[in-house]
């Protein structure tokens, strides 16, 4: 039997150290972490323990024989070793870091949204799992915040975001947006574990319906994000990105979610609803994310779509997430067997991943050499298919890999520590509407 | 106020890059195959050999009156400066990349040396003392002209009133500030440049005038 201490109306449970930092869940996110960050050094390392030189540096090395050698090795790097040793490539500005803060955020944001959404609608299972998605849904999306913050180059300057307010921008739109977000979504996730009921209970409705909301809100922002790199036509010919990413992201959500009940709460009583919802919300992700590429093919760039759907490393990711992110979730969720629902969840997170994958290298494919209008290179326009064969996609360095998986370990740690201080699993077990 | 831009004779151009080499020596940019503020673009066409053509496109940040670039950087290292150019304040840049997806002409990269991005500056100090940029100075065949478009007596008015020329990517809307010249000889021009849009002066300065003067407030002093 747990014990509990109270604060701030909350029940607390009373855990040893061990019990705390040391289960089997943390155990699994510190194996994650330190591969995590193993790639966090490397990836410190080379932005600022490498040397990388100009022609200034190399006069001022002049006459000392140490300092030209190192310099030559640089510059020889540089010249003739560049795609390996330097992190970012002009051709591909955004990469895996990027897919994996679009991955986690934007899975666990929906998560959040639709669990928001199940509450609104009092759907039978909802009070009980709502604290537990909800809680998971906040640490994928801080593991995707981890990650686009391991992407910025040189984060130490973001106070500028403060001190010089850019609103016109997309990205600077996120700062006010996760202010309000992050702690609303704690707040949201306080009220539904607090055991001050009646309180819980007077402010729910607004408290879902302002979550709903700010949801809403922060898909949207993401929309503009991408709908402002006017280059990119994929990003900019999506109609209404915003709700492409929430569908999506919804099904991410969902699969996450019936992976979490598989685990954490297949000794619950509830847990064949719990998968009944969640096989359901997610067969609705699936045909509507099906009907979203179904509208993209007839409204991005048709030279552009086929060059996702065949004749590139981004078309094997394109398909990959077609059967193991739409058909197989789509057969197996049909099913009312619980662990083919499990296998088609997995499938889904593969899927989507590989979709978040072809979104983003695939907004890339701008043959920037065609510079010119018209004739020659220029009759193709922008989008000739035989100058791509060396185009914009550039494998991830190991370090990159070594973050992301890092990230993963990271959200599990949040949710862990969460869970093992709060509940939020059991919490609400006797609950209902 | 100045509207600083640059037209581009590039049928001159001989691929020698000397501009690419005065660019790196004038403004300390890193040294490596990808790292460069300006670069040559190669267009050849043509089936045989009575048609067949060889064109040099040298190239660098239009400059933007409507910089997309501007638009998307969340912490306003990215700015306008006097004279309409574009730069990057080094000193608050976070790397996040924004700029680059957001580039048409794929001008900027990261200068792992500054730890920010980089990308032509139209060599803003050196205009002040030497009238022109490091690119344009030490061309051997004169392929860019940079001057004010707002001044009336400047070469490269002149020269756009006087000559017919095309910009890069112009659907995107940007407004880009490198104007390339259409060759002299009809025949030619037709044959290796198609259907490419062309303009005059006169149609395009008032155009240009109202986006720039609409700009102006933004244009931080150097």
């Amino acid at each position: 039997m747990n014990e509990y201490t109270q604060c701030c109306g909350l029940n607390i449970r009373k855990v040893s150290i061990a019990q705390l930092l040391f289960n089997k869940t943390m155990l699994f996110a510190y194996l994650l972490l330190a591969i995590g960050i193993v790639g966090w050094l490397q990836l410190y390392g080379l932005r600022f323990g490498h040397f990388f030189v100009n022609n200034h540096e190399i006069m001022l090395a002049a006459g000392d024989p140490t300092n030209l050698s190192e310099i030559a090795h640089a510059l020889k790097e540089q010249i003739f070793n560049l795609h390996e040793v330097e992190e970012v490539n002009k051709a591909e500005p955004w990469g895996i870091f990027v897919i994996q803060y679009t991955y986690l955020l934007y899975g666990g944001s929906a998560l959040i949204f639709l669990t928001a959404l199940a509450e609104l609608f009092h759907v039978k299972i909802a009070p009980k799992v709502a604290a537990a998605f909800m809680t998971f849904g906040i640490a994928m999306a801080l593991g995707g915040m981890t990650s686009i913050a391991s992407d910025w180059g040189n984060p130490l300057n973001i106070y500028w975001m403060v001190l010089n307010p850019q609103p016109h921008s997309g990205m600077w739109m996120m700062l006010p947006l996760y202010s309000v977000y992050i702690p609303f979504t704690f707040i949201e996730i306080y009220f539904l574990i607090t055991n001050k009921r009646d309180l819980a209970r007077k402010l729910a409705g607004v408290l879902v319906i302002l979550g709903i909301i700010i949801d809403v809100i922060e898909f949207y922002i993401q929309g503009i994000l991408f709908n402002l790199n006017i280059p990119r036509h994929l990003w900019t010919n999506i109609p209404q990105l915003w709700i492409y990413f929430l569908v999506s992201g919804v099904l991410t959500g969902v699969a996450g979610a019936m992976i979490f009940s598989a685990l954490g709460l297949s000794k619950k009583d509830y847990y064949n609803n719990a998968m009944d919802f969640l096989a359901k919300a997610g067969l609705v992700a699936v045909i509507l994310s099906a009907l979203y590429e179904v509208i993209n093919f007839m409204t991005v760039d048709p030279k552009w779509m086929n060059l996702l759907l065949s004749g590139s490393p981004i078309s094997t990711m394109y398909w990959t997430w077609i059967v193991a992110g739409l058909a197989i979730p789509f057969v197996l969720w049909l099913t009312k067997n619980n662990g083919l629902r499990v296998v088609g969840a997995i499938a889904a997170i593969i899927g989507t991943f590989m979709m978040r994958q072809a979104f983003i290298y695939g907004g890339n494919i701008v043959p920037m050499t065609e510079r010119v209008d018209g004739v020659g290179y220029q009759a193709n326009s922008l989008y000739q298919l035989d100058a791509l064969t060396n185009y914009s996609y550039i494998a991830p360095h190991s370090m990159e890999i070594l973050v992301i998986i890092g990230c993963f370990g990271l959200g599990i740690a949040i949710y862990s520590i969460l869970d093992s201080l709060f509940a939020v699993r059991d919490v609400n077990d006797n609950a209902a509407h | 106020m100045a509207n600083y831009a640059i037209a581009l004779e590039y049928q001159n151009c001989i691929d020698c890059r000397a501009c690419e080499v005065a660019c790196k020596d004038e403004n300390g940019v890193m040294l490596g195959a990808d790292k460069q503020r300006i670069w040559v673009g190669i267009v050849e066409g043509g089936n045989t050999l009575a048609d067949m053509f060889l064109n040099f496109y040298p190239s660098q940040c239009n400059h933007c009156i409507d910089a997309p670039c501007v638009t998307v950087c969340p912490t306003g290292a990215s700015h306008f400066a006097e004279g309409g150019i574009v730069k990057v304040d080094y000193d608050m840049c976070i790397i996040c990349k924004g700029c680059m997806e957001a580039c048409p002409y794929d001008a900027r990269f990261v200068d792992e040396t500054r730890h920010a991005v980089d990308k032509c500056t139209f060599c803003d100090g050196r205009i002040q003392e030497f009238g022109t940029t490091a690119c344009s100075a030490t061309c051997p065949t004169k392929v860019r002209t940079f001057g004010d478009l707002e001044d009336p007596e400047s070469d490269i008015v002149k020269t756009l009133e006087n000559r017919e020329f095309f910009v890069l990517k112009e659907d995107e809307k940007t407004l880009p500030k490198l104007f390339y010249l259409v060759p002299q000889d009809e025949e030619f021009a037709k044959r290796t440049l198609g259907n490419v849009k062309r303009h005059k002066w006169s149609e395009f300065k008032a155009k240009y005038e109202a986006a720039a003067n609409a700009k102006k407030p933004e244009w931080k002093k150097a």
